[in-house]
């Protein structure tokens, strides 16, 4: 009672709810880490708020979980670890601040989501840089502030793309605004002259994006983000390049990231295409036995002052280049429609989320590694799979090059029927076995969920001591999401 | 000042006699830098305490830990050509990088190079573009490091528009910190290579830089993986004839343009047009002069030339942009080059009409930075003071106001050189805007380094007022916090964390912090 | 000009380390980048011409004091020129001038080096940098019919040079000079026991007196003896009498030759055929002498003023040397009028060549360094697949001839004469 008073004089009695009222998804999701209920869940709907309820829970010693996408979650980084947490859910923070189009940025709140967000970008011509079919209450800043990959690597410089600056409640109460969101001025000072909150780095001589990114909610509260977006395309062409081979579709591109040709370009499995695509099981298990193993999507958009001309030179170098390889561009593979597909990536996931549809479940395995390295990783992930009984043919993967191709993503999706308890428990040893197996073999597991933890931080103590030192900082008592990564 | 006989001692046990060394003629060649007359009265700032050369990590973490033990403050540099590489009040021990010269690797696929820390952007590029790539470019030239530019220091150049600012590179980082812990980021702390340093969790190239560098106040950089651009040229520069202004053979598909523009708003637009079609290997705006002092062999060649200009010619180069663009293929350079008339167009550009003798210097500048040192001649020392990264427009006015409302009275009074409009500007990446408005002054004259002085100091104060820019870019070019203290009031404590992080990585205060923070 | 006239070069010195390698635009391979053998052996700064004029001003500045580590750091330096090539690609600086001034001063003010002192008292005594009697000067040529003047007259003058002179490895190659000028049909003559140092390479110690000395004194002996033209196989006399007695007011109206302009010239007036073929894969050295320290002098008085508020500029322009006049294109084409002979290049060329490390009192007084040096050619001439080096100076020859003794490289040195020689 006394949590709940103390958040209802913040935000008031109808955005805290306590006890058994918190719904079961606040205490546990499809990932393994064990169920914890929350004390509570407060609502926020202002960065006054945020800050009071950081600063009320320095005062009575407790810890908060920050969440700003709504269910179903997938990697336990929401689930407190310990008793006694108030989940502090961002979702009412849905105010889309500012779009400019001629910086090509927006400005948002933690609740947006990307389905919120497109409408708002397309009337000023511009649309957001999107992860991969992402679930339909997915916060746009958790995305990113999580590194999740977007599909266009053409667009993505570096680790920080597309986030640039945003205002934080540290863990220490304090609000700040990194990147040249920090000053001088107010945002709206410096609207005035001329300023669009493009620069994520700095201020000054430290990245304070940075050290928010990844940090799974343990250093603060992000209560707006800019984030860079990308012109709305006029046209759009979008290709399937399927082959057998794994390999030959990553020399492509390789080639096609050299040649900094077209836009959306990730490389998928059958299952994982065919899931995206089909919404009953039956029909993901038809298309994906018709599906060539291994499919590269790839478009190339038509924007600005020459839409049709930009197509038009990059299709046909890219037809040269698909060629050389003894590869095609197609409009149609395996019953899969380019079109469809292109319609589909450009959008939230419909319901039930693309993951859910095959199985009823998933649980993803994700690190990061380069792109001649992924064939390796699959067939270690197979033979895992196979040694823990586990039929590889219901495990989606998706291979998505990152900073314009000098890394990639890989994300391993093991479907699963939520009811096949045995299967479950095979899939959390293939979890946390595997993760060590694949660390060995130099996965980077950049984004250390759960169990993942132990083996990205395990290896190297100084980058715990170092990151301990930072959290002191912005979190000097330790209330932001503790339990998770290294904290 | 000097160092006791068992720190000495120690310190050479480390990298031995022949690599350290206390003779003072040797070490005023590491406290005499361009600008020091700007913040000292003197070109010479303190003299360091000695100089040790180590050639590896070993030795590297070898001599921070000795001055951990024997309170010596140290910092370290590679080329050391600017002011935050050696300058300081006090003295310190001077750590040069120039044995860890080594290209550990270069991974053409996954385009990145492992570089040590003295590795010269030019050095780099040599290598990197028989492999068809090359390394972010640097504003104070091919000899520059590139790892300092990228994890130390600032990183822009003149094909940021393509290959990205320096600090936006990293990927890896091997770093010795302040205590003499090594600490690797991202992928290298884990064993799994260099590709990424990002991570685990939130990331740590976040403390080692952010929009500028530590500049040596936080540790020492040893190796870091650079992310490397495309490179569509030949494997090698193509250059014959004489010195010094080599003929160099541009490529087939490079294509240099340089537009006037009416006005400001104009030159502008053409800017934001050109990043958003991601046309350009290398963009910028600079005064028309830049292209004369490029393609003539002395300042007196220069100065003749420009002298020799109609004021109508002036008039009319007044705002200019100098664009290259490079393509993958035929079909490419042919669409780049409809689009860009199309853009010229737009913004009632003007192609401006350059020689062969003009061409090949700056293709020759564009790609490989040659030819920023020039600068030096026509005055013989310039500063900028007012550097800022932001959107176009707020760039175009941070220009406009410096040059109105800074620059314009001590060019009246002859204090400080006139050099045409400035500012100089170029995209970083494809997000935001980097510029600098250079002053030009002599550093014999008494007054033009005071008008110097009172600009620097104005321009911190009035930067904030603004709400433009910190000055002294936001700290790394700033002395003891000079530009940060005055700006503080205008703008959210960065410097309270900047100090905490400070104090936090480095307990006994020893990585030297002229232009960094002190807690 | 003294040291204190170059204050505002060093001044204006921006440390940007061009001076340590050669320019980018002419780098091709990561390996052979560095210009500067003082710096790349030794690393601080203070070792390139950059440091050294950060130096010079301290020492004009009564910053430091003279002391043997400062005096090693000025003199550990072959005053090959490159660094100056290397800084004027993108200023208007002198550091070459600098260095010069800085060792005469030291010397001025007495601070001499060990290693240089025997060879001066050598020079003072017997008119020769090799330590060696001044009667034995034209001992080479016994048993050449060559006239040798003494007191008498000859428009064309063969000058060995000290190196040349006194090193009996190297006759054969001076010996094989007076033949081709014989069988070209040039009437030459030389000095014999007469001929003396060209006061360059003591000018480099820093020993200007010596320069003035001998540039009086040759001079004078070459009027007397009414020479007109001037054939020397030595490149450090080249320059010296084609460059620096210029600098220092002392012109000489005469032509002045490198062997090699001269074999060129009667190569092309077809007065010498190579007809043999020299099977040899071989590269080229360009002497520092030859080279960029050949470009002729310029002249320059004036004054800077200011224009545009504070931008600098002289009146007069000043026109700068910046090693683009130099020979570098008849020693090569010479060598490609050798049948058979297949001429590859090395990494660092012309103006921009690596030092074979023995000028500027190197060798007589830092051996060590100066084989140092030349071993790193002889890796640059390996890694560029020649079989053999070839040079067109009897210092050069005698130092890579020295590093090849003591590194045990398998890789020959010539002298273009001796190509010639072979293929005539």
């Amino acid at each position: 009672m006394v949590v709940k008073n103390g958040l209802s004089n913040i935000v008031g009695t109808e955005n805290v709810i306590d006890g058994n009222d918190v719904p079961g998804h606040y205490s546990g999701d499809m990932s393994f880490a064990a169920s914890v209920r929350p004390q509570a869940v407060v609502k926020p709907n202002t960065m006054e708020q945020v800050q009071a309820i950081v600063k009320w829970a320095n005062e009575t010693s407790t810890n908060l979980i920050p969440l700003s996408s709504g269910p179903p979650h997938f990697r336990g980084d929401t689930i407190p670890a310990h008793e006694g947490a108030v989940v502090v859910d961002l979702t009412r923070m849905k105010k889309i601040i500012r779009v400019d189009r001629r910086n090509r940025v927006c400005m948002v709140e933690p609740g947006v989501t990307f389905g919120e967000l497109i409408p708002a970008l397309e009337k000023e011509g511009l649309a957001p840089l999107i992860t991969l079919v992402p679930r339909s209450h997915k916060s746009v800043i958790t995305s990113f502030l999580e590194r999740e990959p977007f599909t266009i690597p053409r667009f993505h410089w570096e680790a920080q793309d597309p986030l640039y600056c945003v205002e934080v409640i540290y863990g220490s109460g304090d609000m700040f605004r990194t990147g040249s969101a920090f000053g001088p001025g107010t945002l709206e000072e410096q609207w005035a002259a001329g300023r669009a909150q493009v620069r994520g780095m700095g201020p000054s001589q430290v990245d304070f994006t940075r050290l928010l990114q990844g940090a799974q909610g343990t250093m603060g509260i992000v209560t707006w983000a800019s984030i860079k977006c990308r012109p709305l395309p006029k046209i759009k062409e979008t290709y399937l390049v399927t082959s057998d081979k794994l390999e030959t579709l990553i020399d492509f591109a390789y080639k096609i990231l050299w040649k900094k040709l077209g836009e959306e370009l990730f490389i998928v499995n059958s299952l994982t295409l065919s899931a995206i695509l089909n919404q009953d099981s039956n029909k993901i298990a038809e298309m994906a036995g018709s599906l060539p193993p291994w499919i590269l999507v790839y478009s190339i958009d038509g924007s600005g002052l020459m839409p049709q001309e930009k197509v038009d030179y990059q299709k046909a170098d890219s037809l040269e280049l698909a060629q050389s390889f003894g590869l095609e561009l197609k409009r149609v593979a395996g019953g899969a429609s380019a079109d469809d597909v292109q319609k589909i990536i450009s959008r939230p996931s419909t319901e039930p989320y693309w993951k859910l549809r095959y199985r009823g479940a998933c649980h993803d395995m994700l690190f990061l590694t380069t792109m001649d390295k992924t064939p390796g990783f699959i067939k270690k992930m197979h033979e895992l799979a196979g040694d823990g009984n586990y039929p590889a043919d219901d495990m989606g993967i998706y291979i998505q090059p990152m900073s314009q191709g000098t890394n990639c993503h890989i994300e391993f999706n093991l479907m699963i029927d939520p009811e096949n308890k045995g299967l479950a428990e095979k899939v959390s040893r293939i979890d946390s076995e595997g993760c060590e197996t694949l660390a060995h073999m130099g996965a980077f597991f950049s984004r250390p969920y759960g169990p993942w933890a132990k083996f990205a931080f395990g290896p190297d103590a100084q980058t715990v001591i170092a990151l301990r030192k930072v959290k002191s900082i912005f979190d000097p008592n330790g209330i932001m999401n503790p339990g998770k990564l290294c904290f | 000042m000097s160092l006791s006989r068992e720190a000495y001692r120690a310190l050479e046990d480390i990298v031995g006699p022949e690599n350290i060394s206390e003779e003072p003629a040797i070490l005023d060649g590491y406290c005499f830098v361009w600008a020091n007359e700007a913040m000292f009265d003197d070109r010479f700032s303190a003299r360091p305490l000695a100089v040790v050369l180590p050639e590896s990590i070993e030795q590297v973490q070898g001599i921070v830990r000795v001055c951990n033990r024997f309170n010596i403050q140290f910092r370290a540099h590679s080329s050391g050509w600017s002011c935050p590489a050696l300058s300081s009040k006090e003295s310190f021990l001077s750590i040069d990088m120039r044995r860890m010269d080594r290209i550990v690797a270069i991974d053409a696929k996954n385009k990145y190079a492992v570089v040590e820390s003295y590795v010269s952007m030019q050095k780099l590029f040599l290598q990197t573009m028989k492999v068809g790539l090359r390394p972010h470019t640097i504003g104070c030239g091919p000899s520059g490091g590139i790892l300092a530019s990228a994890t130390s220091n600032f990183g822009c150049g003149n094909t940021s528009a393509s290959s990205d600012f320096g600090g936006r590179v990293p990927l890896g980082v091997e770093w010795v910190l302040p205590d003499g812990e090594i600490l690797r980021l991202g992928t290298l702390g884990t064993g799994s290579g260099w590709f990424s340093g990002d991570g685990p969790g939130p990331s740590l190239r976040g403390i080692m830089r952010g929009y500028g560098g530590a500049t040596g106040g936080l540790g020492v950089i040893t190796r870091a993986a650079v992310k490397l651009t495309p490179w569509y040229g030949p494997p090698a520069l193509k250059a014959s004839g004489k010195p010094n202004i080599y003929d160099i053979e541009i490529p087939e598909n490079f294509q240099i343009n340089v537009a006037a523009f009416p006005d400001r708003d104009q030159l502008t637009d053409f800017f934001v047009l050109v990043v958003e079609e991601a046309i350009a290997f290398a963009l910028h705006r600079s005064p028309a002069a830049s292209l004369a002092i490029l393609s003539t062999s002395s300042g007196d060649d220069f100065w003749q030339m420009v002298s020799a200009s109609p004021p109508e010619v002036a008039e009319a180069m007044k705002f200019i942009g100098v664009l290259m663009m490079d393509a993958g293929s035929p079909r490419e350079m042919q669409y780049r080059y409809d689009l860009l008339q199309k853009i010229m167009e737009r913004t009632e550009a003007m192609n401006f009409p350059m020689g062969p003798d003009m061409m090949g210097p700056v293709f020759r500048n564009l790609v490989t930075g040659q030819g920023q040192q020039r600068v030096f001649n026509i005055t013989t020392g310039f500063l900028t003071a007012a550097v800022n990264e932001e959107s176009w427009d707020s760039v175009k006015l941070l220009g406009q106001r410096v040059a109105e409302e800074l620059y314009a009275k001590y060019e009246a009074e002859g204090k400080i050189a006139i050099t045409g409009e400035n500012p100089w500007f170029a995209p970083l990446g494809d997000s935001f805007a980097h510029t600098e408005s250079v002053v030009s002054y002599d550093q014999f004259d008494p007054e033009s380094i005071k008008a110097v002085r009172e600009i620097l100091a104005e321009a911190d104060i009035k930067l904030p007022q603004w709400h433009l820019a910190v000055g002294g870019a936001e700290g790394c070019l700033s002395f003891d916090e000079a530009s940060e203290k005055a700006a503080a009031p205008y703008c959210l404590d960065f410097l309270g964390y900047e100090k905490k992080i400070k104090k936090a990585f480095d307990p006994n205060l020893v990585s030297e912090s002229s232009f960094y923070v002190k807690p | 000009m003294a040291l204190k006239d170059f204050e505002k070069d060093m001044m204006r010195d921006s440390r940007c380390s061009y001076c340590k390698v050669i320019p980018h635009v002419m780098m091709t391979d990561t390996r052979f980048i560095d210009v500067c053998p003082s710096v790349a052996r030794f690393n601080f700064h203070g070792f390139s011409a950059g440091g050294r004029m950060v130096a010079g001003l301290s020492l004009l500045r009564n910053r430091i004091e003279y002391t043997d580590g400062f005096l090693d750091m000025i003199f550990q330096c072959q005053m090959d020129g490159a660094c100056d090539v290397s800084c004027k690609i993108d200023r208007d600086l002198e550091p070459l001038q600098v260095m010069q001034e800085l060792r005469i001063k030291c010397i001025e003010d007495g601070q001499l080096i060990a290693g240089h002192m025997p060879v001066l008292e050598g020079l003072r005594k017997e008119d020769n940098m090799l330590q060696r009697k001044k009667a034995d000067r034209g001992k080479w040529a016994d048993g050449l019919d060559i006239k040798e003047l003494a007191g008498g007259k000859a428009e064309v003058l063969f000058h060995a040079g000290c190196r040349y002179s006194f090193d009996e490895e190297l006759w054969p190659t001076v010996k094989t000079g007076i033949n081709i000028l014989k069988e070209a049909g040039v009437d030459a003559a030389i000095m014999g026991k007469d001929e003396a140092c060209c006061g360059g390479r003591a000018y480099e110690m820093g020993y200007e007196a010596e320069l003035i000395k001998y540039a009086d004194h040759n001079i004078q002996a070459w009027k007397t003896a009414g020479v007109k033209t001037i054939v020397t196989p030595c490149s450090c006399c080249y320059q010296t009498f084609k460059v620096l007695y210029d600098k220092i007011g002392k012109k000489p109206e005469i032509e002045i030759y490198h062997f090699t302009e001269y074999l060129d010239k009667l190569i092309k007036e077809g007065t010498l055929k190579l007809k043999k073929k020299v099977p040899i894969k071989v590269t080229y050295h360009d002497p520092c002498h030859l080279g960029r320290l050949s470009e002729p002098w310029i002249h320059w008085s004036g004054k800077e003023i200011k224009v545009a508020g504070q931008m600098i500029v002289h009146d007069p322009a000043k026109k700068y040397r910046r090693g683009a006049e130099g020979v570098y294109d008849i020693p090569r084409d010479i060598l490609k009028a050798i049948p058979g002979l297949n001429l590859v290049e090395m990494y660092r060329i012309r103006e921009y060549a690596w030092c074979c490390g023995s000028g500027g009192g190197v060798k007589e007084a830092y051996p060590e360094f100066a084989l140092w040096t030349a071993a790193e050619r002889l890796k640059e001439a390996k890694d560029v697949g020649a079989d053999a080096l070839v040079s067109a100076c009897g210092w050069c020859k005698r130092n890579f001839t020295d590093a090849v003794k003591e590194t045990g490289k398998k890789i020959e040195v010539y002298d273009i004469v001796d190509l010639v020689q072979e293929a005539l």
